[in-house]
């Protein structure tokens, strides 16, 4: 194949300009004329039953037009799962019991937040406080006396609160753990971390004349936003258009189903004008969705020369007040226990926990860096009891390429193996362990010890949830130029700019040659979303698809008209041409009329369709792990150079170096992009956001303090990609995930460089620096120092 | 048990009249005449966020923002003079504030971040609000009964006190102007007098300035003999930027002949406590000694036994302590020692 045009170049985004100049338009900018603005009244208490809900007041309100609670909701849950064993379990509005601070009750539609505060203050709620429960040893206790819901009817396990188990093993776990030499245990614990997206949660609907339901609303995915509006609403799909608008970042907390979405929704259709809820940054941390925080507790079997026998796991996620993603983290953290490394015999147990506090979502990675924190630094610990060398132990155990997983899957091109052996080379990494505490940079009033750390991490990239399946359109227009219809939705990632590029190297085309139309569920094809990090890979096949019956087409016209086979012909510059004789050649524009005039007015259209896995009728059981997950995984290792301030405990991440397979990068910026996104973010989790919470209620629920690293915090991050996949023009590629699995590896790249550095094991997140020198002087007590 | 709550949480301003007078002296005036109703806005960094959220609840605003600040100057007698309405981004680039006190160029360059230092007035910093996390938010249907300090009767960290507020008075430049024994120039309808910043802090988290309801801070005098002491200032907090500090420490030492003879001391601690707390003993102690390492040390331990931390913003009193220990000491080194470069940063 010939040399790559567009993929494979680092190309500026096509969304940079009106970003940086402020013109892109996000779905607050919007205002609609006669536009109503929209408040929720939500519960002050962790855990109440309803009593009366008095709006009579607020209704008389000038100024007031509509006010919904929960009666007037037709009703139907909705959920981040809506399985069978996992039915929706989450009201629109609270029905007659609350069961976290901040649940929503009732929504106001008001000609202005003036009238619309003072609705929601005249509205009166009589509550019956019921006793809450918040931690998730205590809710799941046997004797645990507060019952948020029923036990799942499935899961006879003694405990309480079980909002849902996985459960699966493999091989023979007792005979593997009487094979090991060394039983190493151990317990890991991860904090409640936000998504701190930029663009507020928002939504706009305009029920207008048209018997449609027209909205904006900042998503991460329209066509699943689409599915549940329309079924909770009791709508068609085809009936609600939701429109195009920019995403000030999600990170994963915009996927479900909001209370505003449907409120805004139902508030326009009960008044017919368009009705807008922004919510306010308080809201969003104190009744919004955070981050899974996830207990690990692990057991593995080794034999001497470091080969993992046995390993038994039991993970616990307390899932806050309703299923949310918790009883998908549980699945996903077996996933990515399993995924790195060959473990013969093992089982594992997953325990989603409900408590009184607000449900929980997917924080970018969903699980992957709790689990690989816990797991890598669990291989530390048994690297040093065996006296072995944690790359050594770590490459005995790596996958290779062509294995077949557990669960069916095949890591195919796997570059695990060459990434972690070029982590260390590229690092230094075995020559730098252990020598800094007493060498560099020590002076008597800045006692700043430095160390260096690895970790090893692997994600899925795409798996079979609604709708399954993407879809595109590129058509062509007079000039040769084209359309590129796309679902995709662009939130910050730069799906747009891959996407054209690929539209560009079928068709041999420039950026400025292709128009994006995307995220539109009226004019554009279903799309899976960007929250299955697969869009790359599953949207990016279905654009090629597209763009290569584009390709086809065009090369028949023009070998008809040139008198050649198809064979013979290039594109090049908006033409087709002769190969071997470059003067014959005819332009995209007369090809397009030659099409209309003699393929019975074929204006050249083509369509493609992508699905992953596409023999797999459903997404793996989330009860057993049964069934395919993916049919594309990444590999990473990332090394961490910090320095541990030891009089303050302050930690500086110095360096981060990332070492990935991300199969074939399409546009290498913005895979760079993703790493030192990821990087800050592991940053954040490992140092400072910490989501403060008593009794159920949010202590921090500020910029000022949820802290989210600045500028001037961010690490150094340095990155090699291990190519394992190509991309040849008219073949199906296989690109891999590059925007979630990095936050993982460096967290637990950091706790080990912590270790090396100062001799303090870190069990549990936040790494803050409080904790750390706690650490540090019990340590010094312990050898007796003090 | 039953409860009855009425509940928003949309950030509106209440209703408030509002005044721009065109002087001081009016705008004292204005103050006098609204018998305690009224009260100053300068740059409103703090004022407008603490209306927000409900935690004052003023009927009228006398809005300093048509005044212009004098420019600092040098008294006849050598004190350095600042007007109150200057911003905390003139005091921090001001050449002459550069090369007199730079400390205090260093603390007004660290209070949040540039858009608030562009409207932020260091007469403002002196007279902000104390904080506490249960405080300072919107109170739309979280902590919604008022505490203490939001004129209701109780308290969220200490449900057992009574009518006590443990909220942290966190300005930046407080300990700083406390270290350099500053005036303040205090207005009102009566005129001018002074008053030493030592005496400005009540240490009452419920009420934590000595100022009349009629009064304002026109100025700030720095002393000469202050301007020719080495100082030091140090505002640690986790992420180095935009937040207030976990701790800040403030000092001004005289420091004479090769031998480091300490001739006059002050140390200052901000953000540990209802008020910002001098380290009166410690001073005393330090003063006479010829100063090395091992007083720096001791010293250090010294003034975190002296100046009391409430736990505060999640961080606990012993952490608190520790990090006034460990600042003090290395402020001191840099100070005995400068010829290692200083540091305000919290880490490398
Ligand atoms: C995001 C953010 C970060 C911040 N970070 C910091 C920080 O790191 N460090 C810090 O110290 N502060 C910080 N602040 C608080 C505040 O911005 C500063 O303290 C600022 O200096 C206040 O000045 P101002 O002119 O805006 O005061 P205003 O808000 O106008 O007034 C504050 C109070 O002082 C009174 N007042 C104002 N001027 C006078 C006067 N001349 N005489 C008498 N009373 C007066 C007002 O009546 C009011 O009660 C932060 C604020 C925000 C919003």
């Amino acid at each position: 194949m010939g040399e790559l045009k567009l993929v494979g170049k680092s190309l500026l985004r096509i969304d940079g300009p009106d970003k940086t100049t402020g013109k892109a338009k996000y779905t607050a900018d919007r205002k609609l004329p006669g536009m109503l603005v929209g408040g929720i009244l939500r519960s002050p208490h962790p855990h109440a039953k309803i009593l009366n809900i008095n709006t009579e007041k607020a209704e008389k309100l000038l100024g007031v037009k509509a006010i919904i609670s929960g009666s007037d909701t037709r009703g139907v849950k909705h959920g981040f799962v809506e399985t069978p064993r996992y039915p929706p379990d989450q009201n629109i509005l609270a029905d007659d019991v609350v069961r976290h601070v901040g649940e929503e009750i009732v929504a106001v539609a008001a000609t202005n937040y003036k009238v619309l505060n003072d609705a929601l203050n005249l509205i009166e709620v009589t509550y019956e406080v019921l006793p809450a429960v918040f931690d998730v040893a205590e809710a799941m206790h046997p004797d645990c006396k507060v019952q948020i819901h029923p036990n799942h009817p499935k899961v006879k396990d003694d405990f309480c609160n079980i909002a849902g188990k996985t459960e699966t093993q493999w091989g023979d776990i007792e005979e593997g753990f009487k094979q090991a030499d060394l039983i190493c245990v151990d317990r890991f614990e991860s904090h409640l971390r936000t998504h701190g997206y930029l663009e507020p949660q928002t939504a706009i609907a305009d029920y207008g004349g048209d018997g449609t339901l027209h909205m904006w609303i900042s998503s991460m995915g329209h066509f699943v936003k689409r599915k549940k509006l329309a079924s909770t609403l009791g709508m068609p799909e085809g009936s609600i258009q939701i429109h195009k608008a920019y995403v000030g970042g999600a990170f994963g907390g915009k996927i479900d189903l909001f209370s505003h979405e449907y409120c805004a929704a139902a508030l326009s259709i009960k008044t017919g004008r368009p009705v807008k809820f922004v919510a306010t940054r308080e809201e969003i941390f104190t009744a919004y969705r955070h981050g899974q925080p996830l207990i690990s507790e692990i057991k593995t079997g080794v034999k001497k020369d470091g080969t993992i026998v046995a390993q038994q796991l039991r993970m616990i996620n307390n899932a806050g007040a309703y299923k949310g993603s918790g009883v998908v983290v549980i699945f996903l953290a077996w996933g990515f226990v399993m995924l790195p490394y060959r473990v013969k015999n093992f089982k594992y147990e997953g325990y989603s926990i409900f408590t009184n506090n607000p449900p929980r979502a997917p924080l970018r990675g969903h699980g992957a860096p709790q689990v690989r924190f816990a797991l890598e630094s669990h291989m530390d610990i048994i690297a040093e009891k065996l006296k072995m060398d944690p790359i050594a132990l770590r490459l005995k155990n790596a996958r290779i390429p062509g294995e077949e997983l557990p669960n069916g899957d095949n890591v195919h091109n796997c570059g695990l193996q060459a990434c972690i052996q070029k982590a260390v080379s590229k690092t230094d990494f075995s020559k730098r362990r252990h020598c800094f505490p007493n060498t560099e940079k020590i002076s008597a009033h800045r006692p700043i010890k430095h160390g260096i750390g690895l970790g090893v991490s692997s994600y899925f990239g795409g798996s079979l949830i609604y709708p399954n399946s993407s879809s595109a359109i590129v058509k062509m227009n007079d000039d040769g130029s084209v359309d590129l219809l796309t679902g995709a939705i662009e939130l910050g990632q730069g799906s747009e700019t891959v996407l054209c590029q690929i539209v560009g190297e079928e068709l041999q085309l420039e950026l400025e040659d292709i128009r994006i139309i995307s995220s539109d569920t009226a004019t554009t094809p279903q799309d899976i979303g960007a929250w299955i990090s697969g869009m790359t890979y599953v949207t990016g096949n279905a654009v090629r698809e597209a763009a290569g019956g584009v390709r086809e087409k065009i090369l028949q016209v023009a070998a008809e008209q040139l008198n050649e086979r198809v064979e013979n012909l290039k594109l090049e510059n908006k033409s087709v041409l002769v190969a071997a004789d470059p003067a014959q050649r005819i332009s995209y524009r007369d090809v397009f009329n030659a099409s209309i005039a003699n393929s019975r007015g074929d204006t050249i259209i083509g369509k493609g369709h992508w699905r992953t896995m596409r023999d797999e009728p459903f997404h793996p059981s989330l009860a057993t792990t049964k069934g395919r997950w993916s049919e594309n995984y990444a590999f990473s290792v990332q090394v961490a150079e910090v320095a541990v301030d030891t009089e303050t405990g302050e930690i500086k991440l110095l360096k981060a170096t990332t070492v990935h397979d991300c199969g074939f990068p399409i546009n290498p910026q913005l895979v760079k992009g993703q790493i030192d996104g990821q990087v800050s973010l592991a940053l954040g989790h490992a140092f400072m956001e910490d989501v403060m919470m008593k009794n159920g209620y949010t202590l921090n629920p500020t910029w000022l303090d949820y802290r989210m690293p600045l500028i001037h915090n961010v690490a150094d991050s340095k990155e090699v990609d291990v190519i394992t996949e190509s991309y040849q023009v008219g073949r199906s590629f296989r690109t891999k995930e590059v925007g979630e699995g990095l936050v993982s590896a460096i967290l637990a790249a950091i706790a080990n460089a912590i270790y090396d550095a100062t001799g303090l094991r870190m069990y549990t997140t936040p790494f803050s620096p409080e904790k750390v020198l706690k650490g540090l002087k019990l340590l010094d007590e312990n050898k007796g120092l003090r | 048990m039953q409860a009855k709550i009425q509940t928003s949480q949309i950030l509106n301003l209440p209703e408030f009249d509002y005044q721009t007078p065109a002087s001081k002296k009016d705008a004292v005036g204005l103050l006098f005449s609204s018998g305690g109703d009224a009260i100053i806005s300068a740059g409103g960094t703090d004022l407008i966020p603490n209306m927000k959220n409900g935690t004052i609840k003023p009927k009228a605003l006398i809005s300093l923002s048509r005044l212009s600040p004098e420019k600092e100057s040098i008294t006849a007698d050598g004190a350095l003079r600042l007007d109150a309405l200057s911003t905390l981004s003139d005091i921090a680039e001001s050449p002459l504030i550069k090369l007199k006190v730079p400390t205090l160029a260093n603390a007004a360059f660290h209070v949040g971040g540039q858009q608030i230092r562009n409207r932020a007035t260091l007469g403002g910093n002196l007279c902000q609000d104390t904080r506490c996390l249960y405080l300072n938010q919107s109170h739309g249907f979280q902590f919604v009964d008022a505490c203490y300090k939001r004129g209701g009767d109780c308290c969220y960290p200490y449900p057992a006190e009574k009518r006590v507020c443990r909220s942290v008075f966190m300005s930046d430049t407080a300990p700083v102007l406390i270290s350099l024994g500053a005036q303040l120039v205090i207005l009102s309808n009566s005129g001018e007098k002074g008053v030493d910043i030592n005496d400005f802090y009540t240490g009452d988290g419920l009420k934590p300035l000595k100022l009349g309801s009629a009064e304002m801070i026109s100025a700030i005098l720095i002393p000469p003999e202050s301007q020719k002491m080495q100082c030091h200032f140090v505002k640690a907090t986790p992420r180095g930027g935009l937040e207030f500090a976990m701790v800040s420490v403030a000092i001004a030492l005289k420091i004479d002949g090769p031998d480091k003879k300490c001739g006059k001391a002050r140390i200052a601690v901000g953000s540990i406590n209802t008020s910002p707390l001098r380290a009166f003993k410690a001073e005393q102690e330090i003063v006479g000694h010829n100063l090395n390492e091992a007083i720096a040390a001791e010293v250090a331990r010294k003034v975190a036994d002296e100046v009391k931390a409430l736990p505060h913003h999640g961080y606990s009193k012993g952490y608190l302590k520790q990090l006034v220990e460990v600042h003090t000491k290395r402020s001191l080194t840099a100070m005995i020692y400068p010829k290692e470069p200083l540091t305000h940063e919290t880490s490398d």
